[in-house]
């Protein structure tokens, strides 16, 4: 017991309780949180940056390696920041973490293997202006034509994390569709930052606009400073403010 | 409801026959090497669709492969593997036996015996794709 008579246990836990990044994305479950994070102005320049003629799949390796497989119609992407031994990085995470998403693997191996920019360029500038390159684990885009889909899929995690993909709409036309089975679709406009959890819902995702949808894809060390910051701020407009 | 499944066959005289029913509706077909199967049916909330291997025979050593279902147009994929067969035994062959053999079999799309292919379906079919998600392990 405390002076006040009250057990102690009580006393840190409500004078001590604030909020929590592990908690929040971990435990929590939350299927997203829309950040504040400002990259600025995504010019015609970055976009094209951002557009890509590689492979995302075959650069991955997965099994079915098909970007026209029935279940991914035009979908692709374009790595920026990620292991700089990409081979050794995909044999190691390819015999041990085969059913975990690209996301997963990336930060499964931030602290074993060397990581940086794969080139010099203007995206570059523009996240390291809000997220340190220490505080990264992948950078890349995602590019999805119009009428271009990904079926529903869950995605699967090596450490049980639930918000971790930080999503920025850079090109979002009207009718585009991102579902969270039970949750409705993520209400993206263009230009927004959303926190994702790719790894509890089963989700999809459909352009039905008439023109490419193209978003970056950051995950990155949630606990980096303006990253909690906007994470704490998108929570208590959730779920403190009326 | 749509339900569509393809279906392989080996036989050398006699062509496989199989009885596809749920809970309230019924079909009979017989099976070439190769053949789509699509028929309407009534399907409740929670049914079951049954194959019906009805005309084995150990001497022509007839066989029936379930490749694909489709309900309600949705391509069920790797859920097919969670279908379960039932065999009927051959009450002589069962009687020599010394080890009984299994009750059921899955993943099994490869009816060798007569008997019964069973395959749990909730409405609707997306939803409970979903769910399965949802409810994955791994």
């Amino acid at each position: 017991m405390t002076k006040d008579r009250m057990p102690k246990l009580l006393q840190d836990a409500i004078e001590q309780n604030s909020y929590d990044v592990d908690v929040i994305t971990k435990n929590l479950k939350l299927p997203w949180l829309k950040l504040d994070l400002d990259f600025g102005e995504w010019t015609e320049e970055h976009v094209s940056f951002l557009q890509s003629n590689d492979d995302w799949r075959k650069k991955w390796k997965f099994p079915d390696s098909d970007k026209n497989s029935y279940q991914v119609k035009n979908w692709n992407g374009k790595l920026f920041f990620g292991p700089t031994d990409f081979d050794k990085f995909l044999k190691l995470s390819g015999q041990n973490e085969h059913d975990h998403d690209e996301d997963s693997k990336c930060r499964r191996y931030r602290d074993q293997l060397d990581y940086g920019w794969y080139s010099d360029n203007s995206i570059k500038t523009k996240i390291n202006k809000l997220i340190p390159d220490s505080d990264l684990n992948l950078v890349n885009s995602y590019i999805l034509p119009s009428g271009g889909y990904v079926f529903p899929h869950r995605d699967y995690a090596i450490d049980n994390i639930g918000l971790a993909k930080i999503y920025v709409a850079v090109r979002w036309g009207e009718g585009n569709v991102f579902g969270q089975y039970g949750c409705g679709n993520i209400p993206v406009k263009e230009g927004d930052v959303f926190l994702v959890n790719n790894y509890t819902l089963p989700h999809w995702v459909f352009n039905g606009s008439d023109r490419e949808r193209i978003v970056l894809d950051i995950s990155a060390n949630l606990h980096s400073d303006k990253i909690k910051e906007s994470i704490f701020k998108a929570f208590r407009k959730g779920f403190y403010e009326r | 409801m749509k339900i569509e499944i393809k279906f392989r066959s080996i036989f050398k005289k006699i062509k496989p026959i199989c009885r596809i029913y749920t809970k309230n509706d019924s079909h009979t077909i017989e099976i070439d090497k190769q053949q789509t199967f699509i028929g309407q049916f009534d399907i409740a909330h929670k049914d079951t669709l049954n194959i019906e291997f009805t005309n084995k025979d150990g001497v022509d050593d007839n066989v029936v492969h379930i490749d694909e279902l489709h309900i309600d147009e949705i391509n069920l994929q790797h859920y097919i593997y969670e279908g379960e067969f039932f065999p009927e035994y051959d009450s002589k062959w069962l009687e020599q036996q010394t080890t009984a053999p299994p009750e059921s079999y899955k993943p099994c799309t490869e009816l060798r015996l007569k008997g019964i292919w069973k395959f749990s379906i909730i409405t609707p079919i997306w939803k409970m794709i979903m769910e399965k998600w949802l409810n994955d392990k791994r």
